[in-house]
């Protein structure tokens, strides 16, 4: 068959621009097997980088059973049918590895070994077929919880909705005008059919409304709870004094469509904040710390006050410690939000989450755990989440009042009516109760909210708190962070002097750059490739914190960059026997979508504003391209500043994407990271963008419109078809039977209005 | 006697049946993860294809 279409030749995905015939490796290598008859050939991998998986305080971290011969990899890049396939042949390429799982929506891999097997060799084998394997702590994997909270969810909806179906065919003859001993007989048998409801699948609804009690709230369980008790006491009296006028089947049907609808609001969200968060949130913590005067590879939680560590290039520091050597290059964005890295002398504090640049680094530890920078931040923002989860917005609000009003009509109904005949009084109120059914908030408001998180994950923004959605469209203030989240976040080149460089400038300038790990040579490579040039140089050394030097072609070349702390730009020369032949410049660009999206969101209404770590010169440059007003643009803050700043527009919604916004979007309204982010920012945020730049919160704006249409419309349904029903059944019209109809129409429409939505 | 006297306890049964079938497939974890046997099954065995 001739392959026209362009797509993945083994699995079909369509390929992106750079790709020719496969979408990644996996797709190559089975293709090839499967093609060309040949056998597997995996080679030796590099077991060294991971053999820290083998030790036994690693062990104790990582795996997942009681005998250490399990683990669970994070395997990113997993993204397709032949990943999934090659993944699970792991068995068949070591005779060490007994089993091998793979989980696609989560991208993990379980691994199982024998006696033979070694870890180590596990996440080469991964790393070496095309996956960066991080190993998952046991501590931090939620998937087992979630797994067995889920599972026993759905067996109390499975209960539910075989006796709600049960019951439903059992009334059917009732309501067909059934008589007799057969009449007793079914509606007790939709009683019995009832308990397993009542005692089993009902409990989440006992313990939401007894723990909305405890903390003297009112919550949406408590009205199903009273709903659900009086109408079976009432339908069970009705039963033992022989009147036919019994609502078991209402009650089954109500409540296993609101279990239904919540489980499938919780599986979205779990599900797409999972993929999101995983790959920032388990990177691997080791570090290597001197013991009995040898480095050994320790996890950092075991890491303790006073030990000497020391940090690679490229690594992040676990704790606060002090400089313990000569000199030390830090890039400190995740506080201060400056994009270039720090030189730090002998005996200098730096943080946790600082990124250590250039040559490796030494400290002694002065703080660990809870007690650095970051973890007081980390507690700070746990604090926050928390007060956060228990405000309370409109939809509840209007749910609780709807719910008053309710139980008061019935309440001074029966005080009223008692007087003339008890027993009709307390029959017709119970039936308002029943008939006025809550649906609109129980199972419409989180099933509109469910879809609304599903269409905003389809367009990559992962919603962790569905309220959000709603406080989104009434919420006027915007706090934009700069570095990283309008801007790339990282240097580019924008200009030179010459303006055309020569090719061999340009490869004398790579080579001369290949081994750094500084900003400006990521910028050199990604301006023009990163393929090693083949020049060769001789006595390359570092100019410590201004650049390089080497001699090339027996003249001395130097690249050096002046440190001018306070501008917009950065400026690096490169020198030839001393004579300045060229100087290009560096800056940190706004992303090209930003100017657009400011400009919409400023005609939205939303007033923005821009909080940078950064310095006046920068954050004015880039607020005037991108269209931010000068007065709002602030330079200098700290994470304490950022914070104040969104308390005092309280509300507001922040976007950022370093630790140093964390506190503010703690504190925000609406907290939103910003793809590129780093685990703090992540956890206190309620909105994750996988798609870099601000651009999404256009999209996000429109979906919390729409959606928060869809709730109030179901609250009016509700409203209206509760005033017709609820009058109608305290004038004493509604009978059973048209109780009956009348429910399962109202509740089909609410299903019906809240999947349908906003069509936009 | 009447049939139906037979029947209602069978229907019970039958259905109390399958709700144990489907609680048994949900402890043993078959409802984890519906997406990966989706591609799974998708995959060609090398071994198992016949030779062009």
């Amino acid at each position: 068959m001739a392959q026209s279409v362009a797509g993945c030749l083994q699995c079909g995905l369509s390929l992106d621009s750079q790709q020719k015939e496969f979408c990644c490796d996996a797709c190559s290598l089975l293709y090839k097997v499967l093609n060309e008859q040949k056998e597997f050939q995996i080679a030796n991998p590099q077991i060294q980088p991971f053999s820290f998986l083998d030790q036994d305080e690693f062990k104790d971290l990582y795996c997942l059973d009681v005998e250490q011969k399990t683990m669970r990899f994070f395997a990113k890049g997993m993204h397709c049918t032949s990943c999934v396939h090659l993944v699970e042949k792991l068995p068949e390429f070591d005779e060490g590895i007994t089993e091998s799982i793979a989980n696609f929506p989560n991208s993990t891999v379980t691994v199982k070994i024998n006696g033979l097997g070694r870890f180590s060799r596990v996440a080469a084998l991964l790393k070496e077929i095309g996956y960066e394997p991080i190993p998952i702590e046991k501590s931090a994997d939620s998937t087992n919880y979630l797994q067995q909270e889920n599972r026993k969810l759905l067996i109390k909806i499975a209960v539910a909705g075989a006796c709600a179906a049960n019951i439903m065919l059992f009334v059917i003859p009732v309501y067909a005008g059934l008589t007799g001993t057969y009449l007793t007989v079914f509606l007790w048998l939709t009683m019995i059919l009832f308990l397993p409801i009542l005692f089993y699948s009902a409990t989440p609804f006992y313990l939401g409304a007894w723990s909305a009690l405890k903390s003297r709230s009112l919550s949406i369980d408590l009205p199903i709870v009273v709903a659900m008790l009086s109408g079976f006491s009432l339908s069970l009296y009705n039963l033992l004094i022989g009147s036919s006028e019994v609502y078991f089947d209402s009650l089954a049907s109500f409540l296993f469509l609101i279990l239904g609808t919540r489980f499938l609001l919780k599986r979205y969200q779990q599900k797409h904040l999972f993929i999101g968060s995983l790959g920032n949130l388990f990177a691997v913590e080791k570090v290597w710390a001197l013991i009995e005067n040898q480095w050994i590879l320790r996890p950092s939680s075991q890491i303790k006050l006073g030990d000497i560590i020391k940090i690679k290039s490229g690594d992040k520091l676990p704790c606060d410690g002090t400089i313990a050597t000569h000199e030390a290059y830090l890039d400190l964005s995740l506080f201060s939000g400056e994009s270039l890295p720090r030189k730090l002398g002998a005996g200098q504090t730096v943080y946790a989450g600082s990124k250590v640049v250039g040559d490796e680094a030494i400290l002694n530890v002065t703080a660990i755990g809870s007690q650095t920078r970051l973890g007081s931040m980390l507690s700070n923002i746990e604090l926050m989440s928390v007060k956060k989860s228990r405000l309370v917005n409109f939809t509840d609000r209007a749910s609780q009042v709807l719910l008053l009003v309710v139980f008061g009509i019935a309440g001074v109904f029966f005080i009223f009516h008692a007087q003339t005949s008890v027993v009709e009084a307390f029959n017709r109120s119970l039936a308002l109760l029943i008939v006025a059914c809550p649906c609109a908030m129980a199972f419409g408001t989180p099933l509109a909210f469910g879809v609304g998180v599903r269409r905003a994950s389809e367009a990559g923004i992962y919603i962790k708190n569905a309220n959000i959605l709603e406080k989104l469209t009434q919420v006027k203030n915007l706090v934009l962070d700069k570095t990283g989240t309008i801007t790339l976040g990282q240097l580019k080149l924008i200009s030179s002097v010459p303006a055309k460089i020569p090719q061999e400038t340009v490869d004398l300038l790579l080579a001369l750059e290949w081994n750094s790990d500084h900003p400006i040579a990521h910028a050199l490579r990604n301006e023009w490739g990163a393929k090693q040039p083949s020049l060769s140089l001789q006595n390359i050394c570092e100019i410590s914190g201004q650049g390089v030097k080497a001699v090339y072609n027996e003249r001395e070349v130097a690249f050096v960059g002046e440190t001018q702390a306070h501008a917009a730009e950065i400026v690096s020369s490169l020198f030839i026997d001393g004579k300045k032949i060229l100087e290009l410049h560096f800056a940190d660009e706004i992303r090209p979508d930003t100017l657009m999206t400011v400009h919409q969101l400023k005609k939205m209404g939303y007033e923005i504003w821009l909080s940078s770590g950064d310095h006046a010169l920068s954050v004015k440059k880039v607020a005037q391209q991108s269209g931010i007003d000068a007065n709002k643009a602030l330079a200098s803050q700290s994470p304490e500043d950022k914070l104040q700043l969104v308390s005092r527009l309280n509300p507001a919604i922040m976007l950022g994407d370093g630790a140093n916004d964390s506190l503010a979007l703690g504190q925000s309204s609406v907290g939103i990271a910003v793809k590129g982010g780093m685990d703090l920012s992540l956890k206190a945020s309620d909105v994750y963008f996988s798609k870099q730049g601000i651009s999404s919160l256009l999209k996000l704006i429109k979906i919390s419109h729409s959606t928060v249409k869809t709730v109030k419309r179901n609250l009016w349904i509700a409203l209206v078809y509760n005033l017709i029903a609820g009058v109608a059944s305290l004038m004493g019209y509604v009978d059973p039977l048209i109780a009956a109809v009348l429910m399962p129409i109202s509740s089909a429409f609410i299903v019906v209005s809240s999947i349908q939505g906003e069509n936009t | 006697m009447n049939v139906i006297e037979l029947m209602i306890p069978m229907a019970l049964l039958l259905g109390a049946g399958f709700v144990g079938a489907f609680i048994w497939a949900a402890k043993r974890g078959q409802f984890d993860d519906l997406e990966t046997p989706a591609h799974r099954m998708l995959a060609d065995e090398p071994n198992e294809r016949k030779p062009q």
